[in-house]
């Protein structure tokens, strides 16, 4: 099984504080990832690294190597626009363009300079259909993305990001948004593109991490404490935190 | 203790407060009332006596009172002010709020603050002895009061108020539209073309509405810098010839006119126009700056 | 459109250097030719001996008389407004009106002034009638920023207050507007600031061109800087040396940058509500 991004001693701060330490980690390709770990322990910076998208934040400061089939990202010669094509994203608050549905999907594509109608049409309806949204929205294509419900937007969120052709999706509590009907759809997606895509999830919901991922990683104040396949985290894990942390003793 | 009196109760400190406070807040309202009342009394007098009004010719001594003449001079100097302050007033903004880093945005703020304070007097006495013997110079002309003279001294005077309306409605674009697109591959300017400025449009075209009421009611500056001389240029757009904005003709003219005779009231007309127009104006933008979006996603 | 929009931050910092330039340039020239002709003798001796003390004393009168009638009907009013209004239609009417008034060009102003206070009321051209029509003009920007400022005041104050159980009234004039004041103060600094350097509302209403002399009472008219500079450059431009000119104009321009200057200072160190 190959590992399709590799962190190195990844160290992030945020001005003085220093917000992840000494990661060390290795997400297996073609399988659904998740982190977990109480508020605040970094596991939104963790995602965002692997994707550049920390470099956003105002302050922040990046160490280590993040290895992307190899190569490192933080390389000088890689393009962050490039980067993101392949590792896409999904907020954990759905955040449409301020644009039709057809436009939402087909943003990625024209910022790469695809115009050509026909070719946008066809990666459109794929991957609003990829998503579980197509029939829902066909016949309302050029509708304001806001005229739809939040698990509706969430989805049309990831039909976006898949509409790129990434090899990579990262989501950050993609659900907690949603409610428990739209939470559900959204796993059962997840686990059918798994397939073509190597997915890394954060959340903090123990049981969705259970329910999807294959496996599991545990984050605790910056440092990755443990990580194995999901079932072995929560039948058996090696450290008395993990445990603890699995067993509600903390949030 | 015996219930207090009346009186007692009147005197109250807490009923005052608000009685008194209720009565400041109240002038306002009486205030503009007043400027509207005044103004709509003392302008509509000659609009029922039209027979003054039309014509071509702004001719006080002969009783010719061609309000749309005046109009046109108002018009030519604020479209003119305009199509050079937006573009470069707009520019400005998206390097405020995108490109600049934190030191040079503070000084381009103070910059622009400074310019915004700058009493209009002193642009006037600039486009009187610089602007306009240097246009005189570069277009052989007799004298170098002209309308592009007015509109480009104009055009430094409204440069601030588009640079920092427009620069706010960029920067209160939510940062959920800026992350969106660059997560889907976008690079930074890709993102402010297709979602930020979009996004931003009713601000920045509230800005320009804006601008365009304090161009149009701008008085000493346009006196001193347009010529003030009451003709059509020859050809109409002919930028290099005087003209007289209605401010000035205000301005100018009140100092002679008879009070309540016909120059008065052809003035009050003016002064009318001038205040539809700026409450129009102002009115439209501020309600087109609060139908802006700011950082909420509708569900 | 894919490589223009490249060009982004080449295009829009060449253009910014624009406004950039306008300021350091007016900033300079004003300076340049003014600093010479500059000087305490200038502005202590009277314009018939070349001075501006007139002029100076006219512009102080103006806005003093102004705001200290602007200031506490604006503090008032925006009292009203943020501690006891209820949202009713009479607050909406307020609001609507401070706005309106905000954006009245100041032509209007002085032809309001001229009708309404010298003529009908019979002040005539005179301090009073500029005082009355200067003191309109600088409301709606007392009015706003006073808004802003009470908005900032905590709520935990008032709660506090009432606690202890002083009145609505007690606890607005003893913390509230204590609590207030630099952005109160910056508020009316800015009003000042814009009636310092106003023309056109005066020209009608307060100033004669051969007014020479200081004011005896309130109707009688008065000089302003900046009037003073307007007859000069338009009724007898030739006559007076042009480094006169540009020292009242750098006077003036002192004047709005210190007041200017004043109120970032005060809004910058306190961000509105002053804190112990």
């Amino acid at each position: 099984m190959r590992i399709k991004i590799q962190t190195n001693s990844l160290n992030v701060w945020y001005g003085d504080s220093h917000v992840l330490q000494d990661v060390k980690l290795a997400i297996p390709e073609g399988r659904i990832t998740a982190i977990i770990g109480p508020s605040g322990c970094g596991k939104t910076t963790l995602l965002k690294s692997l994707n550049r998208m920390v470099e956003l934040i105002e302050g922040a400061r990046v160490e280590g190597r993040v290895l992307l089939d190899g190569r490192d990202i933080y390389d000088s010669d890689m393009d962050p626009a490039e980067l993101r094509r392949r590792v896409g994203m999904v907020f954990q608050k759905p955040n449409p363009l301020p644009m039709s549905i057809y436009d939402n999907v087909a943003y990625g594509l024209r910022v790469r300079g695809i115009d050509d109608r026909a070719i946008l049409d066809e990666a459109v309806e794929e991957a609003l259909e990829r998503a579980g949204l197509w029939s829902e929205v066909k016949e309302r294509l050029r509708d304001s993305a806001f005229n739809l419900s939040i698990g509706q937007q969430q989805r049309l969120c990831i039909a976006r990001a898949l509409a790129v052709g990434p090899d990579v999706l990262l989501l950050d509590e993609p659900c907690s948004s949603l409610d428990p009907i739209s939470t559900s759809r959204i796993e059962r997606l997840l686990t059918r593109l798994k397939n073509d895509l190597t997915l890394v999830i954060v959340t903090h919901n123990l049981q969705q991490a259970r329910r999807i991922a294959d496996y599991t990683a545990f984050l605790y104040m910056g440092r990755l404490v443990e990580m194995a396949p999901t079932e072995e985290i929560f039948q058996n894990p090696r450290e008395e935190l993990t445990r603890n942390y699995i067993e509600g003793r903390f949030g | 203790m015996s219930s207090p009196s009346f009186f007692q109760r009147l005197l109250k400190m807490r009923e005052g407060g608000e009685a008194l406070t209720l009565a400041s807040a109240l002038t306002s309202i009486l205030i503009f009332a007043s400027i509207l009342i005044f103004t709509i009394h003392e302008g509509s007098w000659m609009l029922l006596r039209p027979q003054y009004l039309l014509g071509a010719r702004w001719q006080p001594e002969y009783n010719r009172y061609g309000l749309l003449l005046l109009l046109y001079g108002s018009i030519i100097v604020t479209a003119g002010a305009l199509a050079i302050s937006t573009p470069i007033g707009v520019a400005s903004a998206i390097f405020i709020s995108e490109v600049a880093p934190r030191w040079i945005r503070e000084v381009m703020e103070a910059a622009v603050e400074t310019l915004a304070a700058i009493p209009s007097i002193i642009y006037g006495f600039i486009a009187y002895f610089f602007l306009a013997p240097w246009i005189a110079a570069v277009f052989h002309l007799p004298l170098g009061r002209t309308a592009l003279t007015a509109s480009l001294i104009l055009s430094i005077m409204t440069l601030p108020t588009i640079i920092s309306i427009s620069s706010e409605a960029i920067s209160s674009v939510p940062m959920a539209y800026r992350e969106a697109s660059l997560a889907l591959g976008a690079d930074r300017w890709q993102t402010l073309w297709r979602v930020v400025l979009p996004a931003a449009r009713l601000g920045i075209f509230a800005s320009i509405l804006l601008a365009f009421g304090r161009a149009i009611g701008e008085t000493i500056a346009v006196l001193m810098a347009s010529g003030c001389v009451a003709a059509i240029p020859n050809p109409p757009w002919n930028l290099l010839s005087p003209v007289y904005p209605m401010t000035a003709a205000i301005a100018i003219g009140m100092g002679e006119a008879e009070f309540r005779g016909l120059h008065y009231y052809a003035l009050y007309t003016l002064a009318l126009i001038l205040l539809c127009i700026s409450a129009l104006v102002n009115n439209t933008a501020r309600l087109l700056i609060r139908k802006a979006p700011r950082g909420e996603v509708r569900i | 459109m894919r490589g223009i929009e490249r060009l982004t931050p080449y295009i829009t910092s060449a253009l910014a250097l624009i406004p950039l330039a306008a300021i350091i340039a007016l900033t300079s020239l004003i300076t340049y030719h003014g600093l010479g002709a500059l000087s305490w003798r200038f502005i202590s001796s009277s314009i018939l001996r070349g001075g501006v003390y007139e002029a100076v004393v006219g512009t102080l009168l103006l806005f003093s008389g102004a705001t200290a009638i602007a200031a506490p009907l604006g503090v008032l009013a925006a009292v009203y407004l943020v501690e006891y209004a209820p949202r009713s239609w009479l607050t909406e009417l307020v609001e609507r009106a401070v706005e309106n008034l905000a954006g009245v060009p100041s032509i209007l102003y002085g032809l309001f002034g001229f009708t309404l206070f010298s003529k009908l009321l019979g002040f005539g051209i005179s301090l009073l009638s500029g005082w009355l029509t200067l003191a309109c003009m600088m409301l709606p920007i007392i009015v706003r920023s006073s808004q802003e400022a009470l908005r900032m005041v905590p709520r935990s104050i008032r709660e506090a207050s009432l606690a202890l159980g002083a009145s609505k009234w007690t606890t607005i004039t003893r913390c509230i507007l204590p609590a207030a004041a630099p952005g109160i103060a910056t508020g009316v600094i800015l009003g000042v600031c814009r009636v310092a350097g106003e023309t056109a509302a005066i020209l009608l209403t307060s100033c004669f061109y051969t007014m020479r002399g200081l004011p005896r009472s309130p109707l009688d008219p008065v000089l302003s800087l900046t009037y003073y500079l307007y007859i000069l450059i338009v009724a007898k431009a030739g006559d007076t040396p042009l480094e006169v000119i540009f020292a009242i104009s750098l006077l003036l321009f002192l004047l709005v940058v210190a007041l200017n200057s004043t109120a970032l200072i005060l809004r910058f160190r306190y961000r509105g509500v002053k804190r112990w």
